[in-house]
């Protein structure tokens, strides 16, 4: 009885698997599924034109593409929807430090079965590693990157060129650089975004001070280098080689650094294109032309640059047949795919996620075509992008470390004192899980 | 008890009227049910919801939840986190209350005492002080946005031109970001309450401010002795209403700060969102929702019990 039992179990365990490894991707003709973005102005033409493409090579589905929000709006119906269970899209494009409380809770398909099913489509190993990685959840390929920005560094290239200095790629010479330039203009040097910790964290973590301490669940912003660090980009700040923009920040980065009120401004790489235009055309009063950096690589060499940006998404909800799914991945196959990358990154200053796009020789012509519009973006090596620390809480304690940053930068607090208090902040909360 | 019957009468200008019998109708009932269906279902149900949920530990993006009995009132009440920002929110949100009542209650009654006494002609001026009541709150934020921008904005501009040298960072200053909040909303919102005072001073008699004259009553003291008092159940009105509201608000906050700098305009409404919509802890925000409802509760209900007492209906 124990044998016949013992069998039986074997046999349905053995289905199982043979069912799992069947991964089911037919499109029946007719299939419509519907997509939830957040592109706007010349970035949602763009999207549009490619998704009529992709159903011109694919009249059996029809996408229903529809513009929701921001990244905040597209959150909160995403998160209804899949609470009503009604309603939910079958894509969707978010934020990509939503994406792991989403993965922790199941709200997103492990993507791995359809990568594997849709080969013939998807060049996996083509995307670049840090990307990819990102929105890799505990071994589960949870979202695949689209609309990829980074945090960089825009200079004015023509002064930086008039005071004979180059924008430095180590914080070691970031001093010299500073007081050569000051000295120079007499103006701000680099105007900062100081409401999201995304864009100054990397100077943190290439000193090697982490958010978050995954092993000890406290903050690794207690280390000593980070309250140095804070020290003098304060005393920067004290000296007027800094502005810590924490209101209306993205006119002021803008209008600051298009007008020549300072030399350089660290925000998105997803504004490339609408700097350069206003610099080159001279909106705001002077003409340059303008330079793009990556972070500078700290103390010992360390530099890590991170994504961030949008992300595509398969909702798990159950109110989506697979086959839905399937188109719905089908469409991100040929969004993601390197032609489509470089007329997107042409058009958005988004990343291209894709390795080949600048090196298989079949997409010569629209490289080219984007370094003629956009040259600076072959001075960004997307090879050392990296995942930031995982953790569901990262927002959280990233707006405590912004929150305190801005009242040291801005509003006088004394550094250790805004560090200590910081530190304290960020390990309670990440205590009270 | 409903059942029963009465004959009532009452005299109205002199005459003898008939009232109904005090008994159940079974068509009022009838009339009345889908007022009180809809009442429970958009009312009662959302509050009997939150006060389960407050007993789960449902997180935003998950469709799965476990009952956690008292958890999340556990850890409301001893959590160093929850205290910290519980605190902060409650403090912020009462001082945002008690500026916004005095710049609309007292900035309103003013111009409305003036408007009451100059002329016709003036009624446009009215109507401009009124007019920011119809443009939405967000498109109003987004406007003192631009104005208050530290380096661009036009306030510092004209702060400039009459020698304020140093631009003011309305809205990254510890001490000023409430400040701007209730600079937006002060201005939102007086011209309503102008216009109820006025409506209310309009509907006193002359005769009070005429025998008063006569006895040699001087214009602030009329003031004092006549207008205001008789201005009571107007005052309450607007105090109980300006008073909930200000403890509700949301959208100029989330526009023009989103809680900033460090808390120091996070109110309790924007406090309950952040845990809801940002920290996607739906059990949390039940709880901290719950205790506001209580909050408000007694509040509002004290004030009236006490302030009811002083209030004098006769115009």
């Amino acid at each position: 009885m124990k044998k016949l039992f013992a069998l039986v179990l074997t046999a349905i365990m053995l289905l199982s698997c043979t069912a799992l490894a069947e991964f089911d991707k037919t499109i029946p003709e007719g299939t419509s599924f519907v997509f939830w973005h957040s592109f706007t102005g010349a970035n949602e033409e763009t999207l549009l034109k490619q998704i009529a493409a992709f159903e011109a090579a694919n009249p059996g589905i029809d996408v229903q593409e529809q513009y929701i929000g921001g990244y905040n709006v597209i959150h909160t119906e995403l998160a209804s929807a899949n609470t009503a269970g009604v309603g939910v899209p079958a894509l969707a494009v978010i934020n990509v430090p939503r994406l792991t409380s989403y993965a922790k809770d199941g709200l997103v398909e492990d993507l791995t079965p359809y990568i594997e099913a849709f080969a013939d489509e998807i060049n996996f190993a083509d995307f670049y590693d840090g990307m990819v990685d990102m929105m890799n959840n505990e071994g589960h390929q949870t979202a695949l990157p689209f609309g990829q920005s980074g945090q960089i560094f825009y200079y004015n290239k023509t002064l930086l060129q008039d005071v004979g200095v180059e924008f430095p790629t180590k914080m070691e010479d970031m001093d010299a650089f500073l007081e050569k330039v000051y000295n120079h203009t007499g103006k701000t040097v680099i105007d900062i975004h100081g409401t999201d910790n995304a864009y100054f964290y990397c100077l943190f973590t290439n000193m090697g001070c982490f958010m978050i301490d995954t092993e000890t669940n406290k903050t690794g912003l207690e280390n000593e280098k980070a309250l140095e660090l804070i020290k003098k980009l304060r005393e920067w700040v004290d000296k007027g080689y800094i502005k810590w923009v924490i209101n209306d920040v993205g006119n002021t980065l803008m209008l600051d650094f298009t007008s020549g009120e300072c030399a350089a401004c660290l925000y998105t790489s997803s504004t490339y294109a609408n700097y350069k235009k206003k610099a080159e055309a001279g909106e705001n009063g002077i003409t340059f032309e303008v330079g793009i950096a990556n972070q500078p690589y700290g103390d010992n060499g360390t530099n890590h640059q991170y994504v961030a940006g949008a992300t595509m998404i398969i909702p798990s909800a159950d109110c989506n047949t697979q086959a839905q799914k399937n188109a719905a991945f089908k469409l991100i196959c040929f969004l993601t795919n390197p032609a489509q990358q470089l007329e997107w990154a042409t058009t958005s200053s988004y990343y291209v996620t894709r390795k080949s796009a600048s090196t298989d020789p079949q997409y010569a012509e629209a490289y080219n075509a984007l370094l003629t519009k956009l040259p600076e973006m072959a001075v960004l090596d997307l090879n050392s992008y990296v995942a930031k620390t995982k953790h569901e809480l990262f927002d959280r304690c990233g707006d405590i470390f912004e929150n305190y940053m801005s009242e040291i930068m801005a509003n006088g607090m004394d550094p250790e004192e805004g560090w200590e208090l910081m530190v304290e902040e960020i390990n309670d909360t990440l205590a009270d899980q | 008890m409903f059942l029963k019957k009465k004959t009532r009468t009452m005299v109205i200008n002199g005459r003898e009227v008939h009232l109904r019998p005090e008994k159940f109708y079974w068509s009022d009932f009838f009339m009345a049910l889908p007022a009180v269906l809809i009442l429970i279902l958009i009312t009662y149900y959302p509050v009997a919801e939150l006060i389960r949920i407050s007993f789960t530990d449902w997180r935003l993006t998950s469709r799965e939840y476990d009952y956690v009995g008292w958890k999340n009132w556990i850890w409301l009440f001893t959590a160093k986190t929850s205290l910290r920002y519980l605190t902060n929110s409650l403090r912020v949100t009462f001082i945002y209350t008690i500026g916004n009542i005095l710049i609309d209650l007292g900035i309103g009654l003013l111009l409305a005492h003036l408007f009451n006494h100059l002329t016709k002609p003036y009624s446009f001026m009215r109507a401009l002080i009124f007019m920011p009541r119809y443009i939405a709150m967000s498109s109003c934020g987004i406007i003192f946005l631009w104005m208050l921008n530290t380096d661009y904005g036009v306030i510092n501009k004209m702060l400039e031109w009459v020698g304020v040298k140093n631009h003011i960072n309305w809205l990254g200053d510890d001490n000023l970001a409430l400040v701007s909040i209730l600079m937006l909303t002060g201005w939102h919102g007086v011209g309503y309450c102008m216009m109820i005072y006025l409506s209310a001073l309009l509907g006193i008699s002359r005769d009070y401010y005429e025998a008063s004259s006569l006895d040699g009553a001087t214009g602030l003291q009329q003031f004092r002795y006549i207008t205001l008092p008789l201005l009571s159940p107007t005052t309450l009105f607007l105090f109980i209403t300006t008073f909930i509201s200000s403890m509700k608000v949301y959208q100029s906050v989330d526009v023009m700060t989103g809680g900033g700098p460090r808390q120091k305009t996070e109110v309790m409404v924007y406090y309950i969102y952040r845990l809801a919509f940002d920290d996607n802890r739906l059990d949390r925000a039940s709880v901290v929702a719950l205790l506001f409802f209580v909050v408000l509760l007694v509040i509002t209900a004290s004030t009236l019990r006490i302030t009811n007492k002083n209030v004098h209906y006769e115009a």
